[in-house]
């Protein structure tokens, strides 16, 4: 079954619509490009010929005319010369085509051509980068295995290869960053005017690693980075993305003060012999989440432990019984 | 408390465990990239070879030749675990035959695991799925009698071996046929940095969570049992170092926190 994508390309700045049916193979493909007729549209007819154009291996290409379907353009209008300018310009077509075997096939025979050239293999691949790779070139539902089976390509190159990755959003999990065998980590952030940067090590398989965070500036010798010093950022708060708003900043300060309260608290309870064992459990919930800068849980779990541990100490009196209605004095005595 | 329960090879999380695990089950142990999620596996399965249980190791995220590699810094005596490379050949674009994995495929001694990475063959390539796996893990189950299972990871499982529709149903009765397989398998998953867990946790008989904390003075490591069926546990976090020795947790002292 040949696959049909939608396609555009521009003629004269007008944006022309296409739809691009391709042979299941990778291809590169001989062309044909079918033109409707005089008032016609791409749908009409020609899709029964490019189906079987594909089937027979060809990359088939339709498309409306300029003021014609889907296609941008004045409309009410006909002019034969224009047609064929727009013809012309459907060979940009081609030129969007960059698909992830596509991609493999020119580095695989690269990587053969120079050994056989050089008798040498080439020791260092870097792919800049996996987010252009994925975003224009492995759209639709096998986009995973497809990112897989090019990183195990990669794997059986034997050659030590460094993939350029943005990590957009850090509740997802990309499959690069769990299949590679290490990740380095660039961080950047605004320090007042200031642009300033970092790199850290996430991960290293088989291997211990120096874990800070270090400073690193961008010089005419390249990227330099500062082993003896450690990352600051502001005010010395945890900074991954170390920009903290005043509300942040006021809400740490109070969720880090009723911390110290609370373990005030939980020893007092100790010295009592009162069992808080429960508290301190939920306590050190509330730090995990105040390490991972979620404040708002940190707080709401740490008001919680304040409230209970009060109740217990007996500094807060307990709260009233659930009030029961006052019985009426014809029962009483 | 259930008697007869067995340990993980991780003596601090074995005290929170109040013991270790009840044997026969399957648990899960999740965590992000970078946690130690594979070492910990690692020293479940050297537990066991150590008293004398079959062990397997099931490789869907690594390489065997790099997991050997990897693990020779500790100098555990890994050479009697069975491994199984389930990492699917580079997929072919031509419309070659595409073969599933066999389901008479034998796993290979961590001793005879050569230094150099498998190579796709240059006509056929090797597809896992989960349901040749599972076949495979069922035929292996009955031939060696395992004890102890790691299949590393449930994420690249799902995201590798299954189609999107069939997600939620297969790895339902995956786990499931685990749960009725009497071995007791340690399952890893993998964490985003933020947000949602995966469905896989809650479908296990107990978690055991690695927590991956990072600031400009470095990675601070946290472990925790998130849950834990037919036990109680501890339900501190508690914070653990990665060495030499593999996974040290610190039940001593303050639990998490501490400033």
């Amino acid at each position: 079954v040949p696959s049909e994508k939608k396609v555009q390309f521009y003629s004269d700045g007008l944006r022309l619509a296409g739809v691009l049916f391709l042979p299941e193979d990778p291809g590169p493909h001989p062309g044909v490009v079918l033109c409707h007729g005089f008032t016609g549209i791409k749908e009409f007819i020609l899709p029964e010929y490019a189906c079987r154009f594909a089937a027979a291996g060809y990359a088939a290409l339709t498309f409306d005319y300029r003021g014609f379907g889907e296609s941008e353009g004045p409309r009410w209008r006909l002019i034969p010369w224009e047609q064929v300018t727009d013809i012309r310009q459907s060979s940009q077509v081609r030129a969007l085509e960059v698909t992830v075997h596509s991609v493999q096939k020119m580095i695989k025979q690269e990587f053969f051509g120079h050994l056989e050239r050089t008798k040498q293999r080439y020791k260092r691949i870097v792919i800049d980068s996996m987010t252009a790779l994925k975003m224009f070139s492995m759209q639709g539902q096998d986009s995973r295995i497809l990112i897989q089976s090019f990183l195990r390509f990669l794997s059986e190159l034997e050659a030590t290869s460094l993939i350029v990755s943005e990590h957009l959003d850090r509740r997802t999990l990309e499959t690069e960053f769990f299949l590679s065998r290490g990740e380095i980590r660039l961080h950047k952030w605004l320090d007042g005017s200031m642009i300033r940067r970092a790199v850290s090590i996430e991960k290293f398989r088989g291997s211990p690693f120096d874990d800070r965070m270090r400073p690193v500036s961008i010089t005419s010798k390249g990227m330099i980075v500062q082993l003896e010093a450690v990352a600051q950022s502001q005010a010395g708060s945890p900074g991954v993305q170390p920009r903290e708003s005043l509300l942040e900043a006021r809400i740490i300060d109070e969720v880090s003060n009723l911390i110290e309260a609370i373990m005030r608290g939980i020893d007092e309870a100790h010295r009592l012999q009162i069992p808080v064992r429960d508290i301190e459990v939920s306590l050190s919930r509330a730090m995990l989440h105040f390490q991972r800068r979620h404040y708002q849980k940190a707080l709401k779990v740490a008001l919680a432990c304040d409230s209970e541990l009060k109740q217990r100490i007996g500094t807060v009196p307990p709260p009233p019984p659930v009030t029961v209605p006052p019985r009426p004095p014809e029962v009483m005595r | 408390v259930i008697s007869g329960k067995i340990r993980t090879g991780v003596p601090g999380l074995d005290k929170m465990l109040h013991g270790g695990l009840v044997p026969g089950r399957p648990y899960i142990l999740s965590g992000p990239p970078g946690a130690g999620k594979t070492i910990l596996a690692m020293q479940f399965l050297r537990e066991g070879l150590e008293g004398g249980e079959r062990s397997l190791f099931v490789a869907l995220e690594e390489p065997p030749n790099e997991l050997k590699i990897n693990m020779r810094s500790f100098r555990w005596n890994l050479d009697d675990l069975d491994v199984l490379d389930a990492n699917s050949d580079i997929r072919r674009f031509e419309p070659t035959p595409i073969l599933e994995i066999s389901t008479e495929e034998e796993p290979a001694k961590m001793r005879s695991i050569g230094e150099r990475i498998r190579k796709t063959p240059d006509f056929e390539s090797k597809e896992v799925t989960v349901h040749s796996l599972q076949q495979l893990l069922k035929n292996l189950l009955v031939k060696k009698h395992y004890e102890r299972v790691v299949i590393d990871s449930m994420t690249a499982l799902r995201y590798f071996c299954m189609r999107e529709f069939e997600e939620a149903v297969t790895t339902q009765s995956f786990m499931r046929y685990l749960a009725e397989s009497k071995v007791t398998s340690l399952l890893t998953l993998e964490l985003p940095e933020e947000g949602e867990v995966p469905p896989e946790a809650f479908l296990a008989r107990g978690e055991i969570r690695l927590h991956k904390l990072r600031d400009e003075s470095g990675i601070k490591r946290f472990i925790s049992v998130e849950k834990y069926k037919g036990s109680s546990h501890d339900e501190f976090v508690y914070p653990f170092d990665i060495t030499n020795a593999g996974l040290t947790v610190h039940t001593t002292g303050k639990p998490a926190g501490g400033t």
